[in-house]
């Protein structure tokens, strides 16, 4: 779909990333709708594999050929499982000497056409954030696996919590639009990863995956996820464009990015604020131009149904998102059981905020309940600040280690079904 | 679809990697002579603008990327050999010199300088040398006199000098090179030589800055060729370096270490491949 529609888009001027002579080719490239089957991995097959592997497998199936990463707890089992299976796919994976470095490199990379990833947890994150910044002024397509734990600083290394939802949306200076999504099971950090790929490159975007300690380290038996067409290509420049411009200012805000290599279109990326040509600009026209396009191709997609898992009806609805939707699940089948019927919406696009399908999706619903697992509420301050949630709303949250349970939410909604 | 036509080759010369942007720099500026050496370099080199990138952090010297035509890039303060190294490993095909100045590259960059020295990823670092802070107006860098006046270190910082070129040798650089903007001829010959030698090349271009060291005038009374020709051996060439009063020029170390080059590209298994690892 997301490939069609970029045809379309680029007319005659415009062409894919594998047609340019220079750019090696990358084998094992994932072709919108290619088989992924092989006889020893069937459809039904079943996988012993943790959220870390899935992640790692994930992003190898949107199409990452490079990656740079410095080891940090939990998230360095996604950086191993990558390092050999990059090679074997005809990639390459880096031990940068800091975090400041990974996602410098990532950037580095993915501005000569080949879609990058790092892999990190909060205090990498941290470190990352001016670089993320940098890709989203620049325009250069990168994901970003934060594998959550408990913070702030060194907080609890080896377990779980969601307290880094503040930095994947706000942590940036300036205005400055990112995608942030969560994969939602230990088996959804493959398609989820594979997704915020497609995402980043179809947009020219950073895009952040919020893993957590729990999935990323839990070892599952897991029906093999279903093929996942998400193989999105950036949009590039043809040879020799006429008058190339970078940042052109596109209705969709996507403009063409040239891969060093293509001849005639020699550019400067640039984090400084930039004209349509990407030469360096303070102008108050320029700088409101250029932040609206940002804006707007990130505003203006069709991100589709994978946005949210939704489920169930009922005026209660719970709304959560990454690891607490399993407990979630699980406490809505035993109040139903109770005869309590409650909805759920796990939220896998975090942003850019979907106002209008959460909207939708709380239609006529008089209670939601907001599960997170941090101190602060900072998935309901963030709910808040980007919606109108519908009726009561109460906040059902703690921090890590302790996980939310599937007993202490099953009460919850009793009782608030029965007061 | 735009068929890929390829032109006719037709040889490149130094004006046309210039852009048409004019420099923000001050009249004066060593930098003005840096980009006409790295013009001629790429000429001389038969290098072509689309395969040429080259990247930048911040500071006065980081714009360079932008007065030439080749693919560039101008990141984040000091970050410039972390995003050169991801793209020159991920497209060895094209040439990568990285642009820099003392600020950027040794202070807060210093942590990669390090790295990309012993990392040696086959690519050239140009460190355009001023001893201050030019574009937050006069700063002491690590290369500064500890005794300099500023108005950030009045009386001066009372700390000793970094000293790159010993640093670069004792990290693993494979080419180590002290040029003077003065002398862009001599110093498109030492990029020349930079870029064709494999592996991590560093060259110190001695740069003035005429706004906020306007002492540095007389640097070009200064600077001499070394007398001492170009050695393989890192201690001859540390010991050399170490005893300099820092204005001899010339290719004071070339290296033969094999350039760190992972086989992008090379491994041709499907990603459905990877899926008999997870299997039950």
């Amino acid at each position: 779909m997301a490939t069609a529609t970029h045809n379309a888009r680029a007319g005659s001027t415009c062409h894919h990333a594998a047609n340019v002579p220079a750019v090696p080719r990358l084998s094992g490239n994932v072709a919108p709708g290619a088989s992924q089957e092989s006889a020893a991995a069937g459809k039904d097959a079943r996988w012993l594999i943790t959220g870390n592997q899935a992640t790692g497998y994930g992003a190898v199936r949107g199409g990452v050929r490079f990656v740079a990463g410095y080891p940090i707890t939990p998230a360095t089992e996604v950086l191993e499982w990558l390092a050999p299976a990059l090679a074997d796919v005809g990639g390459v994976l880096v031990q940068a000497e800091d975090e400041l470095a990974s996602i410098n490199m990532i950037i580095g990379a993915s501005f000569g056409g080949v879609p990058s990833l790092t892999a990190t947890s909060g205090p990498g994150l941290s470190l990352m954030i001016e670089a993320l910044g940098l890709a989203v002024a620049a325009e250069v397509p990168i994901v970003v696996v934060d594998v959550m734990r408990g913070g702030p600083s060194t907080g609890i290394p080896a377990k779980s919590e969601q307290s880094d939802v503040s930095i994947a949306v706000n942590g940036l200076h300036g205005d400055a639009p990112r995608i942030v999504v969560a994969p939602n099971s230990v088996s959804d950090c493959l398609v989820t990863t594979q997704w915020a790929v497609h995402l980043a490159e179809t947009l020219q975007s950073p895009a952040i995956v919020l893993s957590d300690q729990f999935f990323g380290q839990t070892r599952a038996v897991v029906d093999r996820p279903p093929d996942a067409t998400y193989a999105g290509r950036r949009l590039t420049a043809a040879p020799n464009a006429d008058a190339y411009k970078r940042y052109a200012v596109t209705e969709s805000g996507i403009s063409p990015m040239a891969i060093p290599g293509n001849p005639g279109t020699a550019y400067t990326a640039d984090g400084l604020e930039h004209t349509d040509r990407g030469i360096p600009s303070s102008g108050a026209r320029d700088h409101t131009i250029q932040l609206a396009k940002r804006e707007r191709k990130l505003l203006g997609h069709e991100y589709g149904d994978f946005w949210a898992d939704i489920e169930g009806e009922g005026d209660i609805a719970v709304v959560t998102f990454g690891s607490c939707t399993g407990p979630v699940r699980e406490a809505r089948s035993r109040a139903a059981a109770d005869g309590v019927q409650t909805r759920l919406v796990s939220m896998r696009l975090l942003a850019p905020a979907q106002a209008d399908r959460l909207a939708k999706a709380l239609a006529g619903v008089k209670r939601v309940l907001v599960v997170e697992q941090n101190h602060s509420g900072q998935f309901l301050k963030y709910l808040r600040s980007e919606f109108q949630l519908p009726g009561e709303v109460k906040s059902f949250r703690r921090p890590g280690p302790l996980p939310i349970r599937a007993d202490e939410l099953h009460h919850q909604l009793v009782d608030w079904s029965r007061a | 679809m735009t068929t890929a036509t390829a032109r006719p080759t037709v040889p490149i010369s130094a004006r046309d990697f210039k852009s048409d942007y004019n420099p923000i720099w001050c009249p004066g500026c060593g930098d003005y002579s840096v980009v006409l050496s790295f013009t001629r370099a790429f000429a001389s080199l038969g290098l072509r603008p689309e395969n040429t990138a080259v990247v930048s952090g911040i500071g006065c010297s980081s714009r360079i990327p932008a007065y030439l035509t080749s693919y560039g890039f101008h990141g984040v303060h000091g970050r410039s050999l972390a995003a050169a190294a991801g793209l020159k490993l991920a497209r060895p095909d094209l040439t990568v010199v990285v642009a820099s100045g003392d600020g950027d590259g040794y202070s807060i960059g210093g942590n990669h300088f390090m790295h990309a020295c012993r990392r040696n990823v086959d690519m050239t670092y140009v460190v355009m040398d001023n001893h201050v802070y030019g574009m937050t107006k006069g700063q002491p860098s690590p290369t500064t006199e500890p005794d300099w006046n500023s108005k950030l270190s009045p009386g001066g910082t009372g700390v000793r000098t970094f000293h790159p070129l010993v640093i670069a040798l004792a990290a693993g650089a494979n080419f180590v090179a002290r040029a003077f903007s003065g002398d862009p001829s001599g110093t498109a010959n030492v990029l020349v030589e930079a870029i064709k030698t494999p592996g991590f090349s560093f060259v110190e271009i001695l740069s003035p800055c005429v706004t906020f060291r306007p002492e540095q005038r007389e640097w070009k009374n200064a600077v001499r060729p070394a007398p001492v020709g170009t050695t393989n051996d890192p201690a001859r060439a540390a010991r050399y370096i170490m005893t300099d009063d820092g204005f001899n020029l010339g290719i004071l170390y070339r290296g033969e270490r094999a350039p760190y080059q992972p086989p992008m590209g090379r491994g041709s298994k499907q990603p459905a491949d990877l899926e008999k690892g997870f299997a039950i």
